[in-house]
C-alpha cells in the first residue's frame, strides 16, 4: 500500500510527459491528412477543368472538319448541277479561293477518269488513288468518303491530305466523284497557337484509326510511317480521368474522323504541384521542427526524471551527511564546552550561559546568585587515594550538586576542585543562605564506595555574588564570588560568604542568633511585650498584640525582625511560638486573677507553626492548662503566609476557629491575596499594613486603597485594624473611612506587662496634643 | 447556326459573283481586275503583309490595279494558287519556284533580293539551309543529334525541308524520320526559331537568311546558336508572276520592283530583309536548285 501511491503518481507523471508529444503528433497527422485530401481535391478539380477545356478544343476542331466536309459535299452537289465545264471551273475556283484548306479540287467519273481539274495536273499517285477509289466504290450506291494519303517520299506534298467523295447515287455508272486536297498547314495555322503545353497534342484520327495529322506543341509531326492510334470506343466519348496524358475525345458526326486533344497530366497539375510542393515544404518543415521539439521534449523529460532521481539520492545522502555532521558538531561542541570528567558545562560554556542569564535577568528585572564552590581537603584525598579516587569524588560532587539545583540552574566545573553554580530567582540573601547551606550539607556528607571501606570527607567553601547587586557583568561577578569564596575559607571550612561584607555580618549574626535562640527560649531571655489596639470610636482598648522581645547577654537587644526569620528557618519557631502562647496565657491568668478587665491577646503565628500537626492541640492544651477561654486568644497570620499555602493551612485555621479562637490577617496589602481569597477563611480581623497608613494623608492612592479595603471588609463582615497609626490626621482619615480599630505609637508602643496593666485599668488610652502618649 | 451551314451559304452567294469576277479566258493573255499577291509563309503572315504595304501601293501605282492579298496557309497553297490562276504575283522559295515551274512552265521569276553581309550571310547572292542548335546545348556536331527532336519548317520549304530531306538525309544515309527521334513541321522559319529558342526542339533546319533576321531582331542572337551543318548554297527567294498575264502588265509589275525609285520607296521593307534593292532574276539562277532536287530522286 505504501508504494502504491508514488507508483501511481509516477505513472501519471509519465503520461503527463507524453501528452504534449502525442498532441503534436496528432496535429501533424491531421495537417498531413488535410494537405493530402486538399491536394487530391485540387488535382481532380484541375483535371476536370483541363478536360473541359480540351473537350472544347476538340469540339472546335471537329466543327472545323465538319465545315470542311460540308464544303466538300456542297461542292460536289454544285458541280453535279453545273451545266457546263466553264460553270464548273468557276465553282471550283470560288470554292478554292474562299476555302484556304482546299489546295485543289478535281472531278472524276465512275471509272476513275479525270473529268475536271483546276491548276496543277494531278500527280500520278493521285490518279492511281482515284482509280482505286472508283474501283471500290462502283458497287456501292451509298455515299462514300475515303481519306487518302500522300506518298511518304513526296516530301513537298507531305501536308496534302486527299479526300475522295462520292455522294449516294442510284446510277452507279453515271456517277462522278470529287477529290479534294486538304492543306494540313491550315490546321497548323488555325490550331498551332493553342497552348497545350509541353507534349500537348491535337490529333486527327480517321475512322480506320489511321493518324491523319498530329499537331504537337504547335508543330505538325512527321512520322516515319503512318501510325495507327487507338481510337477510343465510339460510344464512349468520355474523357479518361486517370490516363496520362489527359485525353479529350470528340467524334465528328458527319465526317469519318475523330479528334483527340491531349495534354500532359503533369503539365496540367504543374501549378497545383508547385503550390503543393510549397505547402508540403512548409508542413515538412513544421513536422521536422515539431518532431525535433518532441524529441528534445522527450530527452528533456527523461533527463528531468533522471535528475529528480539523482536529486533524491543526493538529498538523502546530504541529509545523512548533515545529520552526521550535526552529530559530530554536537559531539565536538559537547567536548569543547563540557568538562570531560563530570560532564558538567566547562568554564567557557558556563560564561556563555551566564551571559544569557544576565540578558534574561535584565529583561525580567530579576536577579540570580553566582556561587563559587571550592572543595576543602580535596588535595589530601587525591594524594592519599590517588587521582582515580579524586576523579570519582569529583564526579560524585558534580552529581550531588546537580541534584541540589533546579533544572533552570546551572552547575559547572571550572577545573580542579572548583565548581560554580548559577542559581536563579533567589529573592534575597536568606534564600541564598538556604541554598548555600544545603550545598554544604549535601557535599559534606560522607562519600562512600569510592575507596573500599573508607568514607571520604570533603567540605565546600562557597563564595556568593549577586547579580545585579554585586556586579552586572559575568567576569566581575565571578571575581567577586571567587573572592567571597576565599573569605569563606578564611572563616573556616564548610561555610559560605557573600561578596558584600554587610551580608556576611548579617549571616554571622543570624548564625549567632540561631545558635543562641534555643537556649534563650529555655532560659526565659525572650520576654513578651504587648501593644494595645483601640477602638477608633472612643480609643477604648479592644485588644493586645503579643510581641517577643529578646535581650541577649552578649548580642544585646535582638530585633524580632532578625531572630524570627532565623527561628522560622531553624525550626526554633515552634518552641518559640509555644513559649509565647504559654506566656500570654499565664499573663492572662495572672490578670484575671488580679481582677483586671482583660481584652483578647493576639499572638503572631507563622506558616511553619501552622503546618506543625499538633499546633491546634498544643494551643488548646495550653488554654486549658491556664483556664483561659479561647475568645481571649487571637491568632494573627501574615497575608504572605497564606499565599500558596493550601497545604492544610485552611484546615488548621478552621480548627482554630472552631476552638473559638479568632483570626486576624496581619500586614494586609503587602501580599496580593485580595479580599476574595479571605472569604473562605474563618477570619475576623483585617490588619491594614502600616505602609498604607503612613502616607494616608498625602497619598491619594493609599487613601483610596485603605477606604476601599475597609468598605469591602465590612461587606465581608471583617473588622479592620489600622497598623502603625502615629498621627491625629491618620486617625481622622481612618475614622472618616470608618475603620474599626487602630494600633500604633499614637496610642501606645509595645510595652511590658506592668505598663499594660495600667492601661487596662484605664480601659482606654489618652492621646497627647503632640500625638504621643 | 452550325459553321458548316454558314459556309454553304457563303459559297452559294459566291456562285453568282464568280461570273462577274471571272478572269479572261485562257487562250488570250490575262488582264485581271486586281493583282492577286501571295507569298510563302516565312514569318508571321499578318506582319509580312503589313510590311509590304508600300510594295502593294507601288504595284497598284504602276499597274493601275489594286493589289489583293491572298493569305497563304502553306507553301503548297501558294503553288496551287499560282497553278490554278488564283494568284498572279508571289514570293516563293527557290524549291517552291522549281516546283511551281514544273506544274506551269509559264511561271516566271522576275526579281529577287540580295542580302547584305551579316553574321550568317557573306554578302554573295546565296544563302544556305543550316542545322542550328542552341549554343548552350551539348550538341557539338550533328552526329550527336541522333534521336533528338528536330524541327523543319514547311514540307515544301527549300532550306527548311527539302534540302534536309535530300542532301542531309543522303549525307547521314537514312531518312530524317529515322535519324532523328522526332521530326515536326513548325510551319515557318520564324516558328522554328521560336521552337528552338524555347527548347521545344533540340535542333532545327533553318534558312541562314532567316537566322540572320532572327539575330537582327534579337529573337535568337548569333551567340545563342551553333550551326552543325550547312547545305549547298541556294539562290535567294524569287518573285514570280504567272506567264498568263499580259506582257505590259508583267513589265509594269517588274518595274514596280526594280524600276527607278523602287529601293527608296520600299526602304523599310528592304531594310527588314537587310537588302539594298530588288534585282532582276531569271530561271537560270535556279537551275542549280532544280538539279539538286532532281538528284535527290524527285
Amino acid at each position: 500500500m505504501k508504494n502504491a501511491a508514488p507508483a501511481d503518481r509516477g505513472l501519471l507523471a509519465r503520461y503527463a510527459d507524453w501528452l504534449p508529444p502525442l498532441l503534436i503528433l496528432l496535429l501533424l497527422a491531421s495537417s498531413w491528412v488535410f494537405l493530402i485530401r486538399r491536394s487530391n481535391d485540387d488535382d481532380s478539380r484541375a483535371i476536370r477543368d483541363a478536360l473541359i477545356i480540351q473537350g472544347n478544343i476538340a469540339q472546335m476542331v471537329v466543327n472545323y472538319t465538319e465545315h470542311l466536309f460540308e464544303s466538300l459535299r456542297l461542292s460536289s452537289q454544285i458541280l453535279s448541277r453545273a451545266r457546263s465545264d466553264e460553270e464548273k471551273m468557276d465553282v471550283l475556283r470560288a470554292v478554292l479561293e474562299k476555302n484556304g484548306a482546299f489546295l485543289r479540287l478535281m472531278q472524276f467519273d465512275a471509272s476513275g477518269q479525270l473529268l475536271l481539274s483546276i491548276g496543277k495536273t494531278p500527280e500520278s499517285w493521285l490518279k492511281a488513288a482515284a482509280w482505286e477509289f472508283a474501283r471500290i466504290s462502283k458497287a456501292d450506291v451509298l455515299e462514300r468518303v475515303v481519306i487518302g494519303e500522300a506518298p511518304r517520299l513526296e516530301h513537298a506534298q507531305a501536308w496534302m491530305l486527299p479526300i475522295f467523295y462520292r455522294p449516294a447515287t442510284v446510277n452507279l455508272s453515271a456517277s462522278t466523284f470529287i477529290v479534294v486536297l486538304i492543306d494540313k498547314g491550315q490546321f497548323q495555322q488555325l490550331f498551332g497557337d493553342i497552348m497545350l503545353g509541353k507534349g500537348g497534342e491535337i490529333v486527327l484520327l480517321a475512322d480506320d484509326e489511321r493518324e491523319l495529322l498530329r499537331l504537337r506543341e504547335g508543330r505538325l509531326e512527321s512520322a516515319p510511317a503512318l501510325k495507327k492510334s487507338r481510337l477510343p470506343d465510339p460510344g464512349n466519348e468520355q474523357e479518361d480521368w486517370m490516363s496520362d496524358p489527359l485525353v479529350a475525345f470528340k467524334r465528328a458526326p458527319q465526317s469519318p474522323l475523330s479528334v483527340l486533344v491531349s495534354r500532359s497530366r503533369s503539365e496540367v497539375l504543374e501549378d497545383n504541384h508547385a503550390m503543393q510542393r510549397s505547402y508540403k515544404g512548409s508542413v515538412l518543415l513544421l513536422t521536422a521542427t515539431m518532431l525535433g521539439l518532441t524529441f528534445l521534449w522527450i530527452v528533456a523529460a527523461r533527463r528531468r526524471q533522471k535528475l529528480i532521481l539523482g536529486l533524491t539520492v543526493a538529498q538523502r545522502n546530504n541529509e545523512q551527511l548533515i545529520a552526521q555532521i550535526g552529530k559530530e558538531k554536537e559531539a565536538a561542541y559537547v567536548l569543547a564546552t563540557h568538562d570531560k570528567l563530570t560532564g558538567l558545562p566547562n568554564r567557557m560554556l558556563f560564561a556563555d550561559l551566564a551571559r544569557r542569564y544576565v540578558g534574561r535577568a535584565q529583561r525580567l528585572r530579576g536577579g540570580f546568585a553566582l556561587m563559587f564552590i571550592d572543595l576543602d581537603r580535596f588535595k589530601p584525598v587525591n594524594d592519599t587515594y590517588g587521582h582515580k579516587a579524586g576523579d570519582q569524588l569529583l564526579i560524585e560532587v558534580a552529581r550531588r550538586l546537580q541534584n541540589c539545583v533546579r533544572q533552570t540552574d546551572v552547575v559547572s566545573r571550572f577545573g580542579g576542585d572548583e565548581f560554580v553554580a548559577l542559581v536563579c530567582d533567589l529573592r534575597n540573601n536568606q534564600d541564598v543562605s538556604v541554598v548555600a547551606e544545603k550545598f554544604i550539607e549535601v557535599l559534606s556528607s560522607p562519600y562512600e564506595g569510592i575507596v573500599e571501606d573508607v568514607a571520604l570527607h570533603v567540605t565546600p567553601s562557597i563564595g556568593v555574588a549577586f547579580y545585579p547587586d554585586d556586579a552586572d557583568e559575568i567576569d566581575a561577578l565571578l571575581r567577586q564570588a571567587d573572592m567571597a569564596m576565599y573569605h569563606a575559607k578564611e572563616k573556616g571550612r564548610a561555610t559560605y560568604a557573600f561578596a558584600d561584607p554587610a551580608l556576611n555580618r548579617r549571616v554571622e549574626i543570624s548564625n549567632q542568633i540561631e545558635a543562641a535562640l534555643p537556649a534563650a527560649i529555655v532560659n526565659g531571655e525572650i520576654r513578651v511585650h504587648y501593644q494595645p489596639k483601640v477602638m477608633l470610636s472612643d480609643f477604648s482598648i479592644s485588644g493586645l498584640e503579643a510581641l517577643s522581645r529578646w535581650e541577649h547577654p552578649s548580642l544585646g537587644k535582638v530585633s524580632p525582625a532578625d531572630f524570627i526569620p532565623v527561628a522560622e528557618k531553624s525550626g526554633a519557631i515552634i518552641a518559640l511560638g509555644e513559649y509565647v502562647v504559654t506566656e500570654v496565657c499565664r499573663q492572662l491568668r495572672e490578670w484575671l486573677g488580679a481582677g483586671l478587665p482583660v481584652v483578647p491577646v493576639a499572638v503572631n503565628v507563622l506558616t511553619r507553626q501552622l503546618r506543625t500537626p499538633d499546633f491546634v492541640d498544643r494551643v488548646a492544651e495550653i488554654l486549658g492548662e491556664y483556664g483561659i477561654t479561647p475568645d481571649l486568644l487571637h491568632v494573627e497570620i501574615t497575608e504572605t503566609g497564606l499565599i500558596g499555602s493550601d497545604d492544610g493551612i485552611p484546615t488548621t485555621l478552621n480548627r482554630l476557629s472552631a476552638l473559638g479562637i479568632q483570626l486576624a490577617i496581619d500586614d494586609f496589602g503587602t501580599g496580593y491575596s485580595g479580599l476574595s481569597h479571605l472569604r473562605n477563611l474563618p477570619v475576623r480581623y483585617l490588619k491594614i499594613d502600616r505602609l498604607f497608613i503612613k502616607d494616608i494623608r498625602n497619598d491619594i492612592s493609599d487613601a483610596a486603597i485603605v477606604s476601599t479595603t475597609i468598605s469591602l471588609s465590612h461587606n465581608l463582615n471583617l473588622e479592620t485594624i489600622a497598623e502603625g497609626v502615629e498621627t491625629q490626621e491618620q486617625v481622622a482619615h481612618l475614622r472618616a473611612a470608618r475603620c474599626d480599630q487602630a494600633q500604633g505609637f499614637l496610642f501606645s508602643p509595645p510595652c511590658d506587662a506592668a505598663t499594660v496593666e495600667k492601661l487596662l485599668r484605664q480601659r482606654k488610652v489618652v492621646i497627647n496634643m503632640d500625638g504621643r502618649t | 447556326m452550325k459553321p458548316g451551314k454558314r459556309v454553304v451559304l457563303l459559297i452559294v452567294a459566291l456562285m453568282g459573283q464568280s461570273a462577274v469576277t471571272a478572269v479572261a479566258r485562257a487562250e488570250e493573255c490575262e488582264m485581271p481586275a486586281s493583282i492577286r499577291f501571295s507569298m510563302v509563309p516565312l514569318r508571321d503572315i499578318d506582319q509580312e503583309i503589313q510590311r509590304r504595304q508600300p510594295l502593294f501601293k507601288r504595284i497598284a501605282q504602276f499597274t493601275g490595279r489594286p493589289v489583293q492579298v491572298v493569305r497563304p496557309t502553306s507553301y503548297s497553297s501558294v503553288v496551287e494558287g499560282l497553278l490554278r490562276g488564283s494568284i498572279d504575283v508571289a514570293e516563293l522559295g527557290p524549291a517552291t519556284y522549281v516546283e511551281a515551274k514544273r506544274g506551269d512552265g509559264q511561271i516566271t521569276a522576275f526579281a529577287t533580293t540580295v542580302r547584305r553581309k551579316g553574321v550568317f550571310l557573306d554578302g554573295r547572292p546565296f544563302y544556305q539551309a543550316v542545322l542550328a542548335v542552341l549554343a548552350k546545348s551539348a550538341y557539338k556536331d550533328f552526329s550527336g543529334l541522333k534521336g533528338a527532336r528536330m524541327a523543319l519548317t514547311d514540307p515544301a520549304s527549300t532550306s527548311g525541308s527539302l534540302l534536309p530531306h535530300s542532301q542531309f538525309a543522303e549525307q547521314v544515309g537514312m531518312p530524317l524520320e529515322s535519324y532523328f527521334g522526332s521530326v515536326s513541321y513548325s510551319g515557318s522559319h520564324a516558328n522554328s526559331v521560336v521552337a528552338l529558342a524555347r527548347g521545344d526542339v533540340n535542333a532545327a533546319f533553318i534558312s541562314s537568311a532567316q537566322l540572320e533576321d532572327a539575330n537582327r531582331s534579337g529573337k535568337l542572337k548569333v551567340e545563342e546558336v551553333r550551326l552543325l551543318w550547312r547545305s549547298e548554297p541556294l539562290p535567294y527567294d524569287p518573285l514570280v508572276y504567272r506567264g498568263q498575264l499580259c506582257e505590259p502588265l508583267k513589265n509594269k509589275i517588274q518595274e514596280a520592283f526594280i524600276g527607278e525609285g523602287a529601293a527608296e520607296h520600299m526602304r523599310d521593307l528592304l531594310a527588314g530583309m537587310n537588302a539594298e534593292r530588288y534585282v532582276p532574276a531569271d530561271d537560270s539562277m535556279y537551275a542549280g536548285v532544280r538539279k539538286l532536287l532532281e538528284k535527290s530522286g524527285k
